[in-house]
């Protein structure tokens, strides 16, 4: 029978993990292998995915994936829990406390003034960004969900100025299954770090440790940093440090990132380690007696008849032997065996299936995790369950329930919307335009007093305090949303919503995970498409990065705010929500459009860990929405500040550099003809309109800015809602500004990002035209 | 043209040029998009240290 057979609440056990590839292998190394108990938790809300419990923590896949993990299963009350060995005292080894593990002498220390590189190395959601904040003094940005950093970033330890720490993608082993985690394992690989820190999160400790193994292999010192252990002590849990510290044969140091405790311990050790080159103590732990040693004999066997290769390879030998047995063509490549070697290789590992009963990936997983399964036995109490756990359990009930949780989800963004819009945001704007309408006057009544030149007179009041001020007043409803979207994300909400809208996303051939960026574009483009770097297929990448620029983003407000206060005040609320939804409905049609042309398929499996819900950090929102604001104001006072000045010059001088009457006569309105019969039939034809939209491509809010500069009588006295409707389709879907196409071109190319500018313009264009020919029809003008 | 026209000038002039400077180190220091404190630029930057 398989997993999808089984029903809520019924443990099972895994008999075999069938299929091929990366993803067998990345099931493997979240501990899917045979003999690993799970426990079926609930299915999503419409059959699929399903998630489960194993190891500790909870793992959400399709029910196709499911079917093919072959299982028996485990009958009530069977379901013991493994028994820890109860507390005894154990000397603490003083790993890198002076070298007792390295008599003087047998060790070199690095030279005086070498700059000592640490690499930050952990499993998703483990706390690393965390980690790295408190290290370097830095504000990297963190959630609650896996996948936050998809990049590395460096930094100084503070108070270590010769020291220069990277933190890196969240990998859960070696083998890395998406383009991120190809980045961490490239960078211990390749750029040979003096130490590594491997973040642990002790709450989680048997799959967090599942990497620990494969790092202590590369033969680079390495301190391990168990992490969250406030959390896992308030639930009555421990970890005997002195035991961890001994059967690994490395320092192990107890922290908890988000309370700055044990940092000064854990930056003395590594420092120490680093500087005297600590390798760990052990690196074999494959069990002679185990199974007959099928894979202690097979893994030694290759050791020794791929030293040499390994050496000029510069690969770690452990490494690469194990990668030789789990059948990783890149590291076979660079040792280039030869033929008969690569055929040795291969009896070995088939004598070794044949001995063991699995094949050459789960035996070897299997070996890691058997390892694992006894270490904790002899030094990690686990608590009984964690409050943590408890508390996501009720509220999953409720927000991944099967009838509860879409209208839940629904709810919850109309809740933030209205309360964005109509509540807090509109009412802190309304205070902060009446403040910038009193400066303005101000300014206007002391420039008339002065008698300043009426052309100086204009640029300061009409272009300056005009453009700037109008884009200002937003401020408050932009901080506003970021609130709220940095409130779903620090929460762990963003990885259910994942969850259970994976089976609605794949009828339009995406994944479930392809929603966390889309609801990162709601805030802005560039970190969205840099999201999609979790994914783990190029296919689905694309797809969605193609896909969010039909998320409207924060900067495109000021454009609708403008338009709905001169055109349809009495229906705000109604348009900001078909604005939003026409959004995801046009990207619904042209997922659907590129699912049968461009990107033919499927999208691939859906594998997620589910964090435990947590309160976001007062000191995080804090410190984001102060980044929002700071970058908002900056953003005023310089791209759009630059727009006005240049709007206003090229608008009220003509060709010959005199000052115009008439705008219609001025460079801009010459410049801007050009493209008049093009956007004539969906009735944006005035030149100052074009204008606006073309200055957007610099920054969206200055679409905004340049109309209050062009249009100085009113834009509703010159456009008529018909055209006004027309405007804010067009805004809604043409192309992103200028930075977020930068960060396409970035991800998949220079092509790809000319694609996404015309492409915008295209749907936009057709799109408004639309909204014209209907209008028309219905006998709006 | 009096003197208060050609203060007021060149204080406008002077807030464009640092309005260009300003953009110009943000865009070095970020992403490229310009804007110093969005995800995509604190995902990029090589923070302190660097």
């Amino acid at each position: 029978m398989t997993l999808r057979e089984i029903r809520i609440g019924e443990a099972a056990r895994v008999e075999a993990l069938h299929g091929e590839g990366a993803l067998r292998q990345h099931f493997l190394d979240m501990g899917v292998i045979p003999g690993t108990q799970l426990t079926v938790v609930k299915y999503a809300p419409m059959g699929d995915p399903m998630e489960l419990r194993l190891h500790g923590y909870e793992l959400t896949l399709r029910l196709a994936d499911a079917g093919q993990i072959e299982v028996c299963p485990v009958p009530a009350g069977a379901q013991a829990e493994k028994k820890t060995k109860a507390y005894r005292r154990t000397e603490h080894p003083g790993l890198g406390e002076g070298g007792r593990f390295h008599p003087k002498g047998s060790v070199t220390p690095l030279p005086e003034g070498t700059q000592l590189t640490f690499a930050l190395v952990g499993n998703q959601n483990s706390g690393k960004t965390t980690l790295f904040n408190r290290l370097t003094g830095s504000k990297q940005h963190v959630g609650n969900f896996p996948g936050v950093t998809v990049d590395r970033k460096d930094g100084a330890i503070k108070g270590y100025p010769e020291t220069l720490i990277t933190d890196l993608p969240g990998i859960y082993s070696m083998s890395p299954y998406s383009s991120e985690e190809i980045v961490s394992r490239n960078f211990v690989l390749q750029e040979k770090p003096h130490c590594i820190i491997n973040i642990v999160d002790a709450t989680n400790i048997e799959r967090n440790l599942y990497l620990t193994m494969q790092l202590l292999e590369m033969d680079t010192p390495v301190v391990v940093a168990l992490n969250m252990m406030d959390e896992l002590t308030a639930n009555g849990g421990s970890i005997d440090v002195n035991a961890m510290e001994k059967l690994l044969g490395v320092p192990v140091v107890p922290i908890s990132a988000a309370k700055g405790e044990g940092i000064d311990e854990l930056v003395e050790h590594a420092v120490h380690i680093a500087k005297y080159q600590e390798k760990p103590l052990r690196q074999d732990f494959c069990d002679k007696s185990a199974n007959g040693g099928a894979v202690h004999r097979c893994l030694h066997g290759i050791c020794h008849l791929i030293e040499d290769h390994a050496d000029s390879a510069g690969l770690p030998l452990r490494f690469a032997a194990s990668k030789i047995v789990e059948g990783d063509t890149l590291i076979t490549q660079q040792l280039s065996l030869e033929q008969n070697e690569q055929e040795m290789m291969e009896h070995i590992v088939t004598q070794m299936e044949r001995e063991r009963g699995l094949d050459r990936s789960a035996a070897i997983a299997d070996m890691r995790f058997s390892f694992i399964l006894k270490l904790c036995g002899e030094s990690v109490t686990k608590p009984v369950e964690s409050r943590e756990r408890r508390r996501s359990e009720r509220l999953d009930t409720f927000l991944t329930g099967k009838y509860t949780a879409i209208p839940a989800f629904i709810g919850i963004m109309a809740l933030v919307f209205w309360l964005t819009f109509n509540v807090i945001g509109a009412g802190l704007q309304t205070l902060l335009e009446t403040g910038i309408d009193a400066l303005t006057q101000v300014c206007d009544s002391a420039l008339t007093n002065a008698h300043v030149n009426a052309t100086i007179h204009s640029l300061i009041i009409d272009g300056i305090f005009a453009g700037v001020g109008s884009v200002l007043s937003f401020l408050p409803i932009i901080v506003t949303l970021f609130f709220f979207l940095s409130l779903l994300e620090d929460s762990g909400y963003i990885a259910r919503v994942a969850f259970f809208m994976d089976k609605l996303l794949r009828r339009i051939g995406l994944s479930g995970r392809s929603i966390v960026p889309m609801l990162i574009g709601f805030g802005c483009s560039v970190p969205a498409v840099m999201a999609t770097r979790t994914l783990p297929s190029e296919r689905d990448r694309k797809m969605t990065i193609l896909l969010t620029p039909f998320m409207s983003c924060t900067a495109k407000l000021p454009i609708y705010a403008f338009f709905v206060s001169a055109f349809f005040p009495k229906r705000g609320g109604l348009i900001m929500v078909a604005l939003y939804l026409g959004g995801i409905l046009t990207g619904i049609l042209v997922a659907l459009l590129y699912k049968g042309t461009l990107f033919r398929g499927e999208a691939v499996p859906f594998v997620m860990e589910l964090p435990n819900y947590r309160l976001p950090g007062l000191r995080n929102v804090a410190q984001l929405l102060w980044e929002k604001a700071k970058d908002f104001l900056q953003r005023a006072f310089s791209v759009i500040l630059i727009a006005t000045v240049v709007v206003w010059f090229l608008q009220s001088f003509d060709l010959h550099l005199d000052l115009v009457d008439d705008p219609g006569q001025s460079i801009l309105a010459a410049a801007a003809g050009i493209l008049v019969p093009v956007m004539q039939p969906v009735g944006l034809g005035d030149w100052r309109i074009i204008v606006s939209l073309v200055s957007g491509f610099m920054a969206k809010e200055s679409v905004v800015s340049t109309m209050e500069v062009l249009f100085s009588e009113g834009v509703e006295t010159v456009l008529t809602p018909l055209t006004a409707a027309s405007m804010l389709v067009f805004s809604l879907l043409y192309t992103p500004c200028v930075a977020a196409i930068a960060s396409v071109r970035r991800e998949l190319g220079g092509r790809w990002a000319v694609f996404v500018a015309v492409g915008q313009c295209v749907i936009a264009w057709l799109a408004a035209l639309l909204v014209r020919v209907i209008g028309m029809l219905l006998g709006v003008m | 043209m009096n003197l208060t026209d050609i203060l007021l000038l060149l204080a406008v002039a002077a807030a464009v040029v640092l309005a260009v400077i300003g953009c110009i180190r943000r865009k070095r220091k970020g992403c490229g998009c310009g804007c110093d404190g969005c995800t995509g630029c604190s995902k990029q930057k090589r923070s302190s240290g660097k």
